[in-house]
């Protein structure tokens, strides 16, 4: 059931209903609708692994309940390593065991040896990175004395298992969640038309933007050898706003969702194409995951705080571990690897917390040195893209030779106007909003009636318009 | 809350009358000569003929890659080529031979390579055309709901691309991609397909200058789960006394040398769990690209002999003759 479909549409109309005609009766029943639903939504995406979702959900309960209640640091952590264990365990093998035997094979091919290697039929679970970080989280927390366990198994699965932010996040922390599953929800009408607006625009950056460059950038990238180096930067351009429109509008769509139901989500994406040096892009590019990897990973080795080489390797670590949990191919690590090269001389020259507030905040237009740093900054990690969206390190290789060839200053084979002039007008109305929570969060809300609809109708039969192949979030792949 | 419902069903409304306004579309402007229709054809074949029959299935690499004749002459049995778009998707595929086969009949499946969902603008073409194919889609509670929305989606958009104001607007074609079957055209349409069910429009056309493949496409590895659809379809036939066998589709050259270790992959994962007998091999039908017309699936004239004759032979080798 992808959010960008009638079915969707259709499913949270009723969920919604439901759930506020028994508000009278007390959270408990509303939570056991939503938990319903989303067990629901998640069998309709595949209900073989529903089994999977309800057991890791278990585990960290009890796993939680049991490193509360022990007495000593040692009986907390033979707990938490089983949580640990287990959870990785299942994500590691449902992930990346055709992965690691392929690249062993290759190996020892490459030594000379030849191995029968059984690789797997491996059906990857739906969102199983994600809700394994769900839980993974909350039982750190426990650990580390940040949050009490629930007694209540159905608050607990609800945190885990909350449908819109289940397949693809934002990915949650107990600290943040389970207080709002716990406590009593009001309908707040400004809140619900929040939320209708911001799944408006994630529907915007879905179908109208990630989608029109999805058929560009696929077009480009499978044919990459017939093109010149100038329509390969288009290519990696259009992919760099397709996976953008693609993941921030799946965002906007889970938050402006949860925000129907009076939840309020992490926020998972702050103008990310905005940032003036990387370390600014990773604060606000998928802000839960690196989030999660900063408070989980990066700080319990050390952080920054340790000498020249901690510090060097800390920064690898998270960043293989961020692009690893991506994907099970090589491409995704050698992605990871380029924006830890690309961060650590701002870590080791104390410039990662240089520009911490949204660019030219107050003011139309950025200055020309901002200008610049931004577009630096875009073409690097636009650069990086192009291993992300690789089939292989074949292709990345062969797909930047010919970017960097003397077919660069060729006219482009490819150059829809209208699409990049589509992508100009959505880069400007980012911009225009860059300074709320999403871009048109305040647009209209000081128009007259008359005016402000005409303004939705309009975003909403353009986005009629331009609905094609349901094209699935390429997030839900992890 | 009554006042966010009741704005909220309001402006609903509002959206869906404007679908409905502009949208509707009339039985009259119903277009039967386009590529899709040619399922009319091929169904009014099938109900033609008597039991025992051989049926081509796949996608437009055996629409356009088969002589049917020359397989009914050597053989003596009638051939119906069902095959016309991979974009149709490999359920409307199987689906499609699976309801309209019966005992006695001969299934040669040969599916692209990753064959997978169907596009839904194709399928609310193909059904516009010929309504009985909507049997064939895995279909849900919602399927006709959804199909009447696409195609009001459709004809709302076919008309605001020929609105002067909006044309330029709306427009999302990529003006580079060779002729698509739903854009018309004499290679693309109802009447350049044979009685059999051939497209058969490009035999006699120069090939276009601007190819729409090249030798670097790269398919990236995947377990391919139509082998499994394709198991659970052998199985259902089987039951009912169809025989089917597969075959790998024609590749050219260029495309297949780049993604060689995919394919030995894909080969590899087939012959551990396909149930059914697959009577080829990837690289028998490997052609040089001269051999293709428009994409690295279609084959021309002369490619198209070649490659029938080596269906028949491997046909008669299976003992179907």
């Amino acid at each position: 059931m992808l959010f960008n479909s009638i079915e969707f549409a259709l499913f949270v109309s009723a969920i919604f209903c439901l759930y506020w005609s028994v508000a009278r009766h007390g959270i408990k029943l509303q939570n056991y609708i939503l938990l319903a639903s989303s067990y629901f939504f998640y069998g309709c995406w595949d209900y073989r692994f529903l089994f999977l979702l309800i057991f890791s959900t278990y585990l960290d309960y009890f796993t939680g309940l049991k490193i509360y209640r022990s007495s000593t640091v040692a009986h907390k952590k033979i707990w938490l390593y089983i949580s640990v264990g287990i959870n990785l365990g299942f994500l590691g093998f449902f992930k990346y065991y055709n992965f690691f035997v392929d690249s062993f094979a290759i190996l020892l091919q490459g030594v000379g040896m030849q191995a029968h290697i059984w690789t797997l039929n491996i059906i990857l679970p739906v969102g199983i990175s994600f809700y394994t970080f769900h839980g993974l989280s909350y039982v750190f927390d426990i650990y580390n004395g940040r949050a009490k366990p629930t007694t209540n198994f159905i608050d607990y699965s609800l945190f885990v298992s909350f449908f819109p932010l289940l397949v693809a996040g934002p990915i949650e922390r107990a600290t943040h969640l389970l207080p709002q599953v716990q406590n009593p929800r009001t309908f707040i009408n400004a809140k619900a038309v929040d939320g209708l607006r911001q799944i408006l625009w994630g529907l915007f950056k879905k179908i109208v933007i990630a989608d029109r460059c999805a058929a560009h950038a696929n077009l480009i990238f499978d044919h990459s050898g017939s093109y010149s180096g100038s329509t390969l930067v288009l290519g990696a351009l259009f992919f760099a706003f397709q996976i953008y429109g693609d993941f921030s509008g799946y965002s906007d769509i889970a938050l402006g969702t949860a925000r129907l139901f009076g939840f309020e989500l992490l926020r998972n994406f702050s103008y990310p194409y905005f940032s003036r040096d990387i370390a600014e892009f990773w604060r606000r590019w998928h802000i839960s995951l690196s989030s999660w990897f900063k408070d989980y990973l990066y700080i319990p080795l050390g952080g920054s705080k340790g000498g020249l080489w901690m510090k060097i390797r800390n920064t690898f670590i998270i960043f293989l571990v961020s692009g690893i949990w991506h994907g099970a191919n090589w491409t995704f690590l050698v992605w990871g690897a380029l924006n830890a090269i690309y961060f650590l001389p701002l870590l080791l020259l104390n410039k990662n917390r240089s520009n911490l507030e949204i660019v030219a905040a107050g003011r139309y237009l950025p200055s020309l040195r901002e200008a610049l740093s931004i577009a630096v900054t875009f073409s690097l990690t636009v650069f990086a893209w192009i291993f992300f969206r690789a089939s292989s390190m074949h292709h990345a290789w062969q797909y930047i030779s010919q970017i960097f060839s003397p077919s660069l200053f060729h006219k482009p084979e490819v150059f829809p106007v209208k699409d990049l002039a589509y992508i100009g007008i959505f880069y400007v109305m980012e911009w225009i909003g860059r300074e709320h929570s999403f871009a048109i969060e305040k647009w209209g809300v000081t128009w007259p009636k008359p005016v402000r609809w005409s303004f939705y109708y309009i975003l909403v039969m353009v986005v009629i318009f331009s609905i094609g192949k349901e094209q699935a979030f390429i997030y839900f792949q992890f | 809350m009554k006042e966010f419902l009741i704005k909220l069903v309001v402006f609903s409304v509002i959206i869906l009358s404007s679908l409905g306004l502009f949208g509707i579309a009339p039985e009259s402007s119903q277009k039967k000569s386009d590529y899709m229709s040619a399922v009319i054809d091929k169904h009014h074949r099938l109900a033609s003929l008597g039991s025992r029959r051989i049926l081509l299935v796949g996608g437009s690499n055996v629409a356009f890659g088969v002589n049917s004749k020359r397989i009914q002459d050597t053989l003596k049995i009638p051939v119906v080529n069902l095959a016309l778009h991979a974009g149709l998707g490999l359920d409307f595929t199987l689906n499609e031979a699976a309801q309209v086969s019966r005992k006695g009949d001969i299934i040669i499946l040969s599916p692209e390579y990753y064959s997978g969902e169907a596009d839904p603008a194709l399928r609310a073409k193909i059904t516009e055309a010929f309504p009985e194919v909507s049997s064939y889609y895995s279909s849900s509670l919602l399927s006709p709901l959804k199909l009447y929305f696409m195609h009001q989606v459709d004809h709302m958009r076919e008309r605001a691309i020929h609105t002067p104001v909006l044309s330029s607007f709306f427009n999302i074609r990529v003006e580079e991609l060779p002729a698509k079957p739903e854009e018309g055209g004499e290679v693309y349409a109802r009447h350049s397909f044979n009685e059999y069910g051939d497209a058969i429009g490009h035999l006699n056309k120069a090939t276009p200058e601007h190819k729409g493949f090249d030798d670097k496409l790269v398919f990236a590895y995947r377990y391919y789960e139509g082998i499994d659809k394709i198991n659970s379809f052998y199985e259902s036939c089987k039951a009912k006394g169809v025989k089917v066998v597969m075959l790998y589709p024609a590749l050219a050259q260029s495309t297949y040398l780049v993604n060689k270790e995919v394919i030995n992959r894909y080969q590899s994962d087939f012959s551990k769990n396909a149930k059914f007998p697959i009577l080829n091999t990837p690289t028998s039908l490997v052609f040089p690209d001269d051999f293709f017309f428009d994409t690295f699936y279609h084959l021309t004239k002369q490619g198209r002999e070649i490659r029938t004759s080596k269906i028949i032979d491997a046909l008669v080798k299976q003992g179907i003759n």
